[in-house]
């Protein structure tokens, strides 16, 4: 009888976990909570950028950057020339909900702060799938669509995996700014790292 | 002694009740869910609008049907004009919305969540809205605020009722070459 209870408990335990995973690359077994998780001063390790841009004749043309730790690099295929220049992501999220962002990249020092929230679990949505983060104080320009914001004041980013150290924000073809002459679309990976 | 079991029932139910407000407009007692409240068609009635930044100050003013423009430069403008909000909220997460404003208009649709509750903010006090598809008009027209000219924006639900529904948000929407930002602040007072 005893084994059978801690069969029973084992299985109960092994599915109460299962149902934690929330991103598609999530451990199977944590004992930190995703909020414990998120928090931490994360930094760059690599990721990618592209940037659709859709024109009035509804033609579509991509832009694609790729990241690491120090720089970032594009290859412009019109002109035959490979262009790679400064940069670095750090990211600081606080168990009470404040972010810090700092992103250097080309010329911008990027510096904001601001409040982060878990994304609940309405329609298709996993609860704390997503991430959502709302900026204060920014202390330059943000409407450049290779910054971590997307142009955007208020963004989000799916978490697609995460662990104690390691955690991967996506979004998936999102449309950042729709006016009369073109529209944006940003799908983009982070790999950030403690 | 079994006298005292409804009162400490009635004071648990009242503490539960409670703490389920979250909006500070919100009624004390609800049998509906945060979810089921907020979703269905969703007409305004009132609200106000305003952009601000060095030296300049827009305000909006809405009924259901007109709008009030005063725009505070060096000196003082004001325009009238019809203005029509519909939000409709369902229960799938999806959300469309139709703007119109002194013939601006933006018809678009995406997805919508409540936040989880970190930090300040209680679970369920935000709606957080995310566009995905324009049926009609431009994301970032200065004449359609409700969407503060981002495809992602952020509500905090002031009074949640079966038929009544008050939001709020305010920050910064967008700045010049030169980094000054410009805030918007709005208010909006549907019905069903």
């Amino acid at each position: 009888m005893k084994k059978i209870i801690n069969l029973n408990i084992l299985l109960i335990s092994f599915l109460f976990f299962l149902s934690c995973k929330k991103g598609e690359d999530d451990p199977a077994f944590t004992l930190l909570t995703r909020k414990q998780r998120v928090a931490g001063d994360w930094k760059l390790q690599e990721g990618s950028i592209t940037i659709g841009v859709k024109d009035s004749t509804g033609a579509y043309a991509g832009l694609a950057y790729k990241l690491n730790e120090k720089t970032y690099s594009w290859d412009d295929i019109g002109k035959g020339a490979h262009f790679e220049e400064q940069f670095n992501l750090n990211i600081s999220f606080t168990k009470a909900g404040a972010i810090t962002i700092k992103q250097v990249m080309d010329s911008i020092n990027f510096e904001a702060t601001g409040t982060w929230d878990f994304e609940g679990n309405v329609g298709k949505s996993k609860n704390k799938e997503s991430i959502n983060i709302q900026l204060e104080d920014i202390n330059t320009i943000s409407y450049l669509p290779r910054l971590f914001n997307k142009t955007e004041v208020n963004f989000t980013y799916r978490i697609k995996e995460l662990r104690n150290k390691k955690m991967v924000l996506v979004c998936d073809e999102e449309l950042i700014v729709l006016n009369s002459s073109f529209g944006y679309y940003i799908t983009s990976e982070y790999i950030l790292v403690q | 002694m079994p006298g005292r079991h409804p009162i400490i029932l009635t004071l648990i139910a009242v503490f539960l009740f409670t703490t389920c407000k979250k909006g500070e407009d919100d009624p004390v007692i609800s049998l509906r869910s945060r979810t089921t409240r907020l979703t269905g068609e969703w007409r305004l009635v009132s609200g106000t609008a305003g952009y601000t930044t060095n030296g300049y100050n827009d305000t909006f003013s809405f009924t259901g049907t007109d709008f009030r423009e005063n725009l505070t430069t060096a000196y003082l403008t004001t325009y009238i004009g019809k203005y029509i909000l519909k939000l409709n909220i369902a229960k799938d997460g999806t959300f469309s919305f139709k703007e119109f404003l002194a013939g601006s208009t933006l018809d678009a649709s995406g997805t919508w969540n409540f936040n989880n509750g970190i930090g300040e903010d209680k679970k369920k006090e935000d709606v957080i809205f995310t566009i995905d598809k324009v049926n009609a008009g431009y994301t970032n027209s200065y004449y359609n605020p409700f969407n503060r000219g981002c495809t992602n924006f952020v509500y905090k639900i002031k009074e949640l009722r079966n038929a009544k529904l008050v939001i709020h948000s305010s920050g910064k929407v967008y700045s010049n070459s030169r980094a000054d930002y410009v805030t918007l602040s709005t208010d909006y007072t549907f019905i069903q």
